[in-house]
């Protein structure tokens, strides 16, 4: 079941940046795995529960801050609704294409992140680099993290976005 | 009405559905987000129950950590080894590991028997505790640490080194807690400096340190003086110290100078820290500026 698989993955994802985070690496260059489990839902399966998932994977990374519940998850649910209008007429096999989806993907959940925040000006100064910065390491790391994934689960298919997914229990 | 409601979705197209049930959860986080900022307990509770389940796999993995920091050390060192014979060079590598070990343990005691003294000395009551984790989004300066409220860590404590100040516990689980450093961008600490005893708010500004807001422009500040905590804002005991004044300007043609400060501890690099007993604060009044 995909709503599983996002959950299950985006805990993995956030740990893993959890992980990243902690072992020093810089918030600039972090990765954001956790959206791109969004994204490769949004490319394999157009559905309620993928939209749910989305949803799920964005609160997963706003309970791991303890601040406020709601600007990830929000963030994430656009991020997969945009992607899912569209992605019947991406190639996502592309690592090109990857990266750049990936890359106005994480400029996007950024963007909506410091919007609904309650800080409100965070998109300035060292927190405009550092979404630029985590925007290019996230398209970078996409192309890689997708052909794992299509490798581990099963590769997104044009013809599924209206019925069952690789992600899907088959 | 759920029939209706049924009705509709069933009319609606599967891509119809994906865009309601994405504007419908879309709302929900905007009212998430307006409630849980007026509740903070509410974000609390949650991250704190996705700590507990997460705290066994962030301490799984601080001890990988350690032990393959230990190992590729070994093998570094063994690089210039290299014509010793096979037996030889795995007793040489089995001994250094164990003197990384050894060395490792001895640099941990260092800094625990640091941090002691300096709860002795400041006549601190605290849990020491070891720092398992980081925020993952890179958006909030937070950690997570190892020590709960079954080892008397309590809801908007203090969290010090011996160097000065980390931050505050903005949620308490029963085994591990979630700690808001000062440098955060919603952090705020009641300060003085040193030398003027000028006071003012010391406030995070991500990276980039700490900016020390509301000083007068009459307050004759220099830099390097040391910026301490006042103890008014109910949170840290007073006379911690955050940093040193790093650069100050003007402030054009505002009341108050700015005055940006250089924290005491190297945040990057803390992996043990002292949590203040006896100074447990309302969820609504934690994890913000005072």
């Amino acid at each position: 079941m995909i709503f599983v698989r996002m959950v299950l993955l985006g805990s993995a994802a956030t740990f893993l940046q959890g992980s990243l985070a902690h072992l020093g690496l810089p918030a600039s260059l972090m990765p954001q795995l956790a959206l791109l489990i969004a994204v490769f839902g949004a490319f394999s399966e157009s559905s309620v529960p993928a939209v749910f998932g989305a949803f799920s994977v964005g609160l997963i990374l706003d309970l791991s801050s303890a601040m406020i519940l709601g600007p990830w998850s929000g963030a994430f649910v656009v991020v997969y609704l945009m992607l899912s209008l569209v992605s019947q007429r991406l190639f996502i096999d592309s690592g090109l294409v990857a990266a750049i989806v990936s890359f106005f993907a994480a400029l996007l959940a950024g963007s909506l992140f410091a919007a609904l925040s309650p800080s409100g000006d965070l998109l300035r100064g060292q927190h405009l680099v550092m979404l630029c910065g985590q925007a290019v390491v996230t398209a970078l790391v996409a192309p890689w993290l997708f052909a794992a994934l299509s490798c581990v689960i099963g590769r997104p298919d044009p013809a599924s976005l209206r019925g069952p997914s690789p992600l899907s229990a088959r | 009405m759920a029939r209706v409601l049924l009705g509709i979705t069933d009319r609606l197209s599967a891509r119809g559905q994906v865009v309601l049930s994405s504007v419908a959860l879309v709302c929900l986080s905007l009212f998430l987000t307006a409630y849980s900022s007026k509740h903070p307990g509410v974000a609390q509770a949650g991250s704190m129950a996705a700590a507990e389940l997460a705290a066994p796999f962030h301490s799984a993995a601080e001890s990988l950590r350690g032990s393959v920091q230990g190992s590729l050390r070994g093998y570094v060192a063994l690089w210039g080894v290299a014509a010793e014979n096979a037996k030889l060079r795995g007793e040489v590598e089995q001994l250094r590991g164990e003197i990384n070990s050894l060395g490792e343990a001895q640099r941990e005691n260092a800094r625990l028997r640091a941090l002691l003294s300096f709860a002795q000395q400041s006549g601190i009551q605290g849990v020491a505790a070891a720092v398992i984790g980081s925020d993952p989004s890179g958006w909030v300066r937070g950690l997570l640490i190892d020590k709960g409220t079954l080892d008397g860590v309590a809801l908007g404590s203090a969290v010090v080194t011996a160097k000065g100040v980390v931050g505050q516990v903005v949620a308490a689980g029963p085994g591990s807690a979630r700690v808001l450093l000062i440098t955060d961008l919603t952090s705020g600490v009641d300060a003085v400096v040193q030398e003027s005893r000028a006071r003012g708010v010391a406030e995070g500004l991500g990276s980039e340190g700490l900016e020390l807001s509301y000083i007068t422009k009459e307050a004759r500040i220099r830099e390097g003086e040391l910026v301490l905590t006042s103890g008014l804002d109910g949170v840290y005991p007073k006379g911690l110290v955050l940093g040193s004044v790093s650069a100050i300007s003007p402030g054009g043609a505002g009341l108050f100078q700015l005055v940006r400060v250089e924290p005491a501890v190297d945040i990057q690099r803390v992996e043990e820290v002292l949590v203040v007993r006896g100074r447990a604060l309302e969820p609504a009044a934690t994890g913000g500026r005072p």
